[in-house]
């Protein structure tokens, strides 16, 4: 996440919907850059932020991913879920109601608190539940301020899937098998028609990280969205480019029969730990 | 450039280049019968007190073969 309007999009968030249950997951770096004139930015990096959002009851089929731009004003889109509860009804939504209902709820605090004129990264939510009486989530996403209706993915029948986003750049390697950039770096390398193009990358489609969604288990599903995110901590950290994530990373499955529930979750600790060795 | 790859064995993928509007990406999972035409599934059941697993079926079965390893000494 990053909190000036400047730069492209940092942070990395993802939801995988598996056959038992949906994943999410992300990180919890949040990068707060200070213009010091002449062109030149100070970066600096907080490592403990929250964009995995969880609701109350009754509302704890369904969760939330953010990333993109960090903050709405000064504030945290976690820092906004106890406002937005209040306004919600006292019975359990649909997920795509729910979901609609926090773009409502996000874009009135977005248009409050943000200048007309922004033209950094949006802040995008990635919100995933379960409905009453289906087998399978339903996983819906919207950027706020530009495209704040929810749009359904995997919504076909027995299809299940991955959405994530962010600092893609590791994932899409891994998941696609080469980076975004090579098609267009070998199009104007080579001169290549759009025919050529499209048969390369026809044939390059074979690489693909070969992923049977539809018969992994949730364990499975949680170990393949850590593997994506601490893939893309290690890659960041051992490379030259914007550190984007880091931290904690949160993890919660989302069962029909469970709800809600933490898998991994980062906690405010103290020095206790020093204090009880002296 | 928007990138629409198909790999019939296992799922669609919906990646655009990432931009302040545009900044997620999405895989498709390919239905289970298109995919067990691709991959061997096989599932087991193990009773308490045995070690014997009790095949519960399977389906079957076109995995696509894996490029050969080229032998190299381990000292290049």
């Amino acid at each position: 996440m990053v909190s000036s309007s400047e730069g492209t999009s940092v942070s990395l968030g993802i939801i995988i919907k598996g056959p038992e249950g949906l994943v999410l997951a992300a990180e919890s770096r949040v990068t707060v850059t200070q213009p010091v004139g002449q062109g030149q930015s100070i970066h600096v990096n907080y490592d403990n932020a929250t964009k995995l959002l969880s609701f109350s009851a009754p509302h704890t089929t369904v969760g939330a991913v953010t990333y993109g731009q960090a903050a709405i004003g000064l504030r945290t889109a976690h820092s906004f879920v106890p406002e937005f509860e209040a306004g919600l009804p006292a019975n359990r939504l649909p997920v795509g109601e729910f979901a609609k209902q926090l773009s409502d709820f996000m874009m009135q605090q977005w248009q409050a608190a943000m200048p007309s004129d922004y033209n950094g990264p949006d802040i995008t939510f990635v919100v995933g539940g379960f409905n009453e009486n289906e087998a399978y989530g339903r996983v819906f996403t919207f950027d706020i301020p530009r495209k704040p209706v929810p749009t359904e993915s995997n919504q076909n029948a027995g299809e299940f899937g991955i959405t994530w986003g962010g600092q893609r750049e590791f994932v899409d390697r891994l998941i696609q098998g080469y980076d975004n950039r090579l098609l267009a770096i070998v199009r104007n390398a080579v001169n290549m028609q759009p025919a050529q193009v499209q048969q390369l990358q026809q044939a390059l489609a074979g690489i693909q990280m070969p992923l049977p969604l539809a018969a992994m288990p949730l364990q499975d599903c949680v170990d393949l969205a850590i593997f994506f995110i601490r893939t893309t901590i290690t890659a960041q950290r051992l490379t030259v480019g914007i550190r984007g994530c880091g931290g904690p990373i949160d993890v919660a499955t989302i069962t029909r029969r469970e709800g809600f529930r933490f898998v991994q979750r980062k906690e405010i600790t103290g020095e206790s730990h020093l204090i009880s060795s002296i | 450039m928007a990138s629409q790859n198909i790999a019939p064995e296992f799922g669609r993928l919906d990646i655009s280049p990432i931009t302040n509007e545009n900044q997620s990406a999405h895989f498709h999972s390919q239905d289970w019968n298109s995919l067990s035409q691709a991959i061997e599934v096989r599932m087991y059941l193990t009773q308490p007190g045995s070690n014997e697993p009790i095949e519960l079926g399977s389906s079957m079965l076109n995995v696509p073969p894996m490029p050969p390893v080229q032998k190299k000494s381990p000292i290049q």
